[in-house]
């Protein structure tokens, strides 16, 4: 009786069964083995033993050729419910098998039944005694290792295989595999278990080739081992495209490892699995060293690695990129193995399967410290010499301002000393006096004469407007910008309605006015989250002027009502006075600024430039 | 015969130029008024003057040129600079190259005919050698 142990017997003895069946059941239907398709006889063969493995009935189409239509399509049905009894061809020892079958099979007759349906459907099997000897083996597998049974079978010491002895199939085998082989086989021997094993077998050409042997007990009725069958396939292609795709599979380990960057690896839902070598050096620790009972992986290790004052904003992102499967990507301060925080720039992307099924989130981690504080001494040396520039001029504007106030200053002075002397004396020169005191007045007029142009100097423009493309010059302005836009990774839209005339302005103070807003759009950005740092210029013909609109998508302003008044700032470093000469130079080309609030977040300033003469057709 | 000391005043703001004029008179200098250096430099050559005071930023020829000026033509002349430049390097060149004073606007009396007095007397004494 033949017991089918695993999938492997189920199968092998399927397939035989099934081709056997075949032979039987086909009768009705077809008449000869030639009127099937070469083709299709494997494919009817592989649906027997479907059916008999699975106990569902299997359909395949197959080619039949009948006499009159040539080869035509049919479909075959195979039953799984047919008789496990099957009639097998009866052992013959004929005369030329003598080589291929012991003269005594002993108990083995079942054993070398089931080897030889095997034989049938994979070309090569062989049965064995309950002691090991051989009592079968197919002939094509004797030529291919240049063996016999007797070979086989040759006892290589005094103790029975079962104790340890070596029988003659040893030569046959790679001697690193043998000790193994042998002692995994004596103990399926001993437990009656199936054996699967792989090992090399030397060829008849000298060279060891992998194997992979299935070998399974024939039993009698009372469960008593009679004898062995089995096969052995060669897997010696498999075994090396296997090495080659764990080697493949070690280096890319080995890369991921020594790659010089921070790489982790995280499960569809969010749990960290993966830390590579470089992120286990810099955190100090690995994956699963910060788990919490009751708390996720990854919220107990954000909390032990991400800076205080970014956790919010890392949980955010992550969180949106697990609900949406959106890649991350974000700056962030990183606590190393020695407590340091480091800015580091983090990047996520969802791998995905060919269904587009997330099946891992894979991460890296880039150290930019280093980048991050040199940007930022860059940054602060170019605040100073901006602020020197600006302190420069304010000294140059304010000594202007002292000489022009400081000559009718001096001439009073001087009139009112000579005054007093010409008052001083026995006979007071009173005439002198009083004209001298009418100069004084005169100084003082003119003092306060100097002060008011001052402010009219602030408040009013006195410069040549001239006709102007607002395109070039906001171009001109863009160009001006472009360092502390591409620093603070402010975009600017340009949206200028197609066909604008020309303005009448005064060019350079326009353009003071553009860099003036701009400037201060993007410092109110400066808190910002990266990606949402937009900055839009419209400018459009509204009733007989062009309407200039420049919004921001930062904070918004504090107070819109007092934003454009001289010495009003929200900035911690600067005059108030940007906004403030903005609206002095706006308001001389005969148009208010205006500053409100926009929805949902940011600020909005609004003026009108005119449009030059015979520009408006 | 006693000669009057006369000071020349370049100045482009008539203001000062009137002050200055009645402070000096008041205080027994003469004194003539000029409200640019290429008018005093004019009258030089057909007038006298014991001392200089001029102003530092004119149209036209600045108060440094004028003593620069001066100074090439080995005029001898003491100058004295009463400005409101209030800066240092222009100062000190001023005084390197010949100035005898610099006085800033604005200045005391005191200060000013000091000054004068001073600049007039080390003139006077070097026109007698």
């Amino acid at each position: 009786m033949i017991e089918p142990a695993g999938l492997f017997a189920g199968l092998a003895i399927g397939v035989a069964m099934g081709a056997l069946a075949w032979r039987r059941h086909a009768e009705p239907h077809i008449h000869a083995d030639e009127a099937i398709h070469p083709g299709d006889r494997q494919a009817i063969a592989q649906a027997e033993a479907r059916a008999f493995c699975s106990g569902v009935p299997q359909v395949v189409s197959y080619r039949q050729r009948s006499p009159r239509h040539g080869w035509r399509w049919h479909k075959y049905r195979a039953e799984p419910a047919y008789s496990s009894n099957v009639t097998v061809r009866p052992l013959v020892h004929d005369p030329h098998e003598d080589w291929a079958l012991a003269t005594s099979l002993g108990e083995t007759g079942d054993a070398v039944n089931a080897a030889k349906i095997i034989e049938d459907v994979y070309g090569s099997a062989f049965a064995f005694d309950a002691e090991g000897r051989f009592t079968y083996a197919t002939p094509m597998a004797q030529t291919s290792l240049a063996m016999t049974l007797d070979d086989f079978n040759e006892p290589l010491s005094d103790a029975a295989f079962l104790d340890g002895g070596d029988l003659g199939w040893k030569k046959g085998v790679h001697p690193a595999d043998y000790d193994g082989a042998s002692a995994e086989l004596r103990r399926c021997m001993r437990s009656g278990t199936p054996f699967n094993y792989e090992y090399r077998v030397l060829r008849a050409t000298g060279e060891y080739v992998w194997h992979r042997f299935a070998i399974r007990p024939a039993r009698a009725d009372d469960g008593r081992v009679t004898g062995w069958y089995g096969t052995g396939f060669d897997v010696d292609v498999f075994r090396r495209t296997d090495a080659a795709l764990h080697e493949s599979e070690r280096s890319l380990r080995e890369l991921l490892e020594t790659a010089p960057a921070l790489i982790w690896c995280m499960t569809p839902s969010g749990r960290p699995i993966y830390f590579s070598r470089h992120m286990r050096e810099f955190l100090g620790f690995d994956v699963a060293a910060k788990d919490e009972p009751d708390v996720p992986r990854l919220q107990s290790l954000l909390g032990a690695i991400i800076h205080p004052d970014d956790l919010d904003r890392v949980n955010e992102r992550l969180d949106h990129s697990l609900r949406t499967g959106a890649p991350y990507a974000l700056t962030h301060r990183q606590r190393r193995f020695d407590g340091t925080f480091r800015w580091v720039e983090t990047r996520l992307a969802a791998m995905r399967d060919e269904a587009g099924e997330i099946v891992q989130w894979n991460g890296v981690c880039l150290d930019i410290d280093d980048q991050i504080r040199a940007q930022d001494e860059l940054r602060q040396a170019q605040d100073k010499l901006a602020k020197a520039g600006e302190a420069a001029s304010l000294a140059q504007l304010s000594a202007s301002i002292a000489h022009e106030v400081n000559q009718p200053l001096a001439a009073i002075m001087t009139n009112a000393q000579a005054c007093q002397r010409w008052l001083a004396g026995d006979e007071p020169n009173i005439a002198r006096a009083r004209g001298i005191v009418d100069r004084i007045v005169r100084s003082a007029e003119s003092a306060a004469d100097i002060v008011s142009h001052i402010r009219a100097l602030f408040q009013k423009s006195a410069g040549p407007r001239r006709s102007t493309d607002l395109g070039a010059l906001v171009g001109e302005v863009r160009d001006l910008l472009a360092e502390p836009f591409a620093q603070s990774r402010t975009s600017l839209d340009i949206r200028l309605a197609p066909g604008l005339p020309p303005v009448a302005i005064d060019a350079v103070q326009i353009q003071q006015v553009f860099v003036n807003i701009l400037r201060n759009a993007i410092e109110a950005m400066a808190a910002s989250p990266e990606g949402s740092r937009k900055l839009r210029l419209e400018g459009a013909v509204e009733r007989g002027r062009i309407r200039i609109d420049i919004a921001d998508t930062g904070p918004g302003l504090a107070d819109p009502d007092h934003a454009l008044e001289a010495f009003f700032t929200t900035k911690v470093h600067g005059m108030g006075m940007g906004l403030a000469i903005c609206r002095s130079i706006v308001e001389a080309h005969g148009g208010p600024l205006r500053a409100n609030n926009v929805e949902p977040t940011g600020a909005r300033f609004t003026f009108t430039l005119p449009i030059a003469k015979g520009g408006e057709d | 015969m006693s000669h009057m000391p006369t000071v020349a005043i370049v100045d482009d703001d008539e203001a000062v130029r009137e002050a200055l004029g009645d402070l000096l008179m008041v205080s027994g200098l003469a004194c003539e008024c000029f409200e640019g250096a290429a008018e005093f430099l004019a009258a030089r050559r057909v007038r006298q003057f014991d001392c200089l005071v001029t102003d530092i930023r004119m149209p036209g020829m600045s108060g440094i040129d004028l003593i620069e000026r001066l100074r090439d033509e080995r005029a001898g002349l003491p100058v004295i600079v009463l400005s409101s430049v209030l800066d240092e390097a222009t100062r000190s060149h001023a005084l390197a190259i010949g100035a005898r004073a610099w006085l800033t606007k604005p200045v005391t009396d005191e200060h000013l005919l000091g000054a004068l007095a001073q600049a007039i007397a080390s003139s006077g004494s070097s026109s007698k050698r």
